[in-house]
């Protein structure tokens, strides 16, 4: 009936309500329990404890999840990832496309074609304006980076243009790194003791 | 254990969370809160401690996703640090002096089954039963103890807790055969006919 040892059958019964058991030793399981009452009970004994251990499960609060996910952290990985870089390097696209059109504007000498280009130069001629202004005020109270900042930014429109963009670049990177600092901090977590060796990740 | 959304696997997900879609760690979560949750809680015995142990270990899985090995299964990279966050946990609280033999007055509340029954004196047999099963759990040496927490409450597969202790699977076997038997005749009382 069985090519099973007494041994066997006993680690069989055990394994079984696991369902990692092929369907030839269930077969052979379900045959030996026909024939034995004292085997049959036990079966049913071990299906009642993993039963039990099942039943014994607690529940996960409520809101587990979002707890969860309203608590991570900036991770490290995050921070090098592109998605963190494409705003700034996109908004550093459009104000350096902007200031080479203004540049090249303003080289040419052109007279605007349209009323859009006319605004453009006008928006143009205002940065510059504010930039020379905000230069003059360095100057005044830090005089000499200042002073030769202004000069370097009254010289030229691209001049005052390329400090423009660096200026709203970096000012567009600090926010970013700010809106990633004011997620809450996690709990602190110890350090997990190592018990086999192996490395904790 | 085995992945339970059928369109992607752990591995999957953990990709595109590196992609920056944080609702994929969201689905993890999901997928592992509830083993996750009993281990611990079979291992530190308080729900809201296991709970917070739970959080802290998914914290620190986040924070390590970059280096997870698709090699190996997402379950055991989890359950070994959740190993390990337990064995951190019991072991301050050894030092702290506090009872480990049953939860002090000021816990959150009994061990109780997951339904909570209207039936008075049923209930309070499950209350019984719950007690029972921690008490022959607790009565496991460690190493049956950590083995079949991991089976019945992580739910973790043979192969899967053989790969998180480090063990040949026939050891694996070998010991969860024997911590049942003796589960067995704990709980005797509630398993007769």
């Amino acid at each position: 009936m069985s090519d099973l040892d007494p041994s066997q059958v006993t680690e069989l019964l055990y394994l079984e309500p696991d369902g990692e058991l092929t369907r030839r030793q269930i077969s052979q399981l379900e045959a030996l329990a026909a024939a034995s009452p004292e085997m049959a009970r036990e079966r049913r004994e071990l299906a009642r404890l993993h039963a039990l251990l099942v039943e014994s499960k607690i529940e996960v609060r409520a809101g587990f999840r979002s707890d969860v996910m309203a608590s991570l952290p900036a991770a490290g990985w995050a921070a090098r990832h592109p998605r963190t870089w494409w705003v700034a390097a996109a908004v550093l696209a459009l104000l350096g496309g902007a200031a080479g059109l203004l540049a090249g504007l303003s080289a040419a000498r052109l007279e605007p074609a349209s009323p859009f280009v006319a605004a453009l130069g006008a928006l143009g001629d205002l940065l510059v304006s504010s930039l020379t202004a905000g230069a003059g005020l360095l100057g005044a109270s830090w005089r000499g980076i200042g002073l030769a900042l202004g000069d370097w930014l009254g010289q030229s429109v691209p001049n005052a243009l390329a400090f423009g963009v660096v200026l709203a670049g970096v000012g567009v990177l600090l926010l970013r790194r700010l809106r990633r600092r004011a997620r809450p901090a996690p709990a602190a977590v110890a350090a997990p003791s190592r018990t086999d060796g192996s490395a904790v990740e | 254990m085995a992945a339970e959304s059928p369109e992607r696997s752990d591995a999957e997900l953990v990709a595109e969370a590196l992609k920056g879609r944080e609702e994929c760690f969201g689905d993890l979560v999901s997928r592992y809160q509830g083993p996750l949750v009993n281990y611990l809680y079979r291992m530190v015995r308080q729900p809201g401690e296991a709970h917070d142990l739970a959080q802290d270990v998914f914290i620190k899985i986040y924070q390590a996703l970059d280096r997870y090995d698709p090699q190996y299964k997402f379950s055991t990279w989890l359950f070994r640090i959740a190993q390990n966050a337990a064995i951190d946990r019991i072991r301050k609280r050894r030092v702290s002096m506090v009872s480990m033999d049953r939860p002090s007055d000021d816990d959150e509340g009994p061990w109780e089954f997951a339904g909570h029954d209207p039936d008075p004196y049923r209930d309070a047999r499950n209350r019984e039963r719950g007690d029972a099963i921690q008490s022959a759990i607790d009565a496991l040496p460690w190493e049956y103890r950590e083995l079949i927490v991991m089976r019945h409450y992580g739910e973790l597969s043979y192969e899967e807790i053989a790969q998180a202790k480090g063990m040949p699977l026939g050891t694996v076997k070998n010991k969860l055969f024997r911590g049942r038997q003796m589960l067995k005749e704990s709980l005797a009382d509630f398993l007769t006919d």
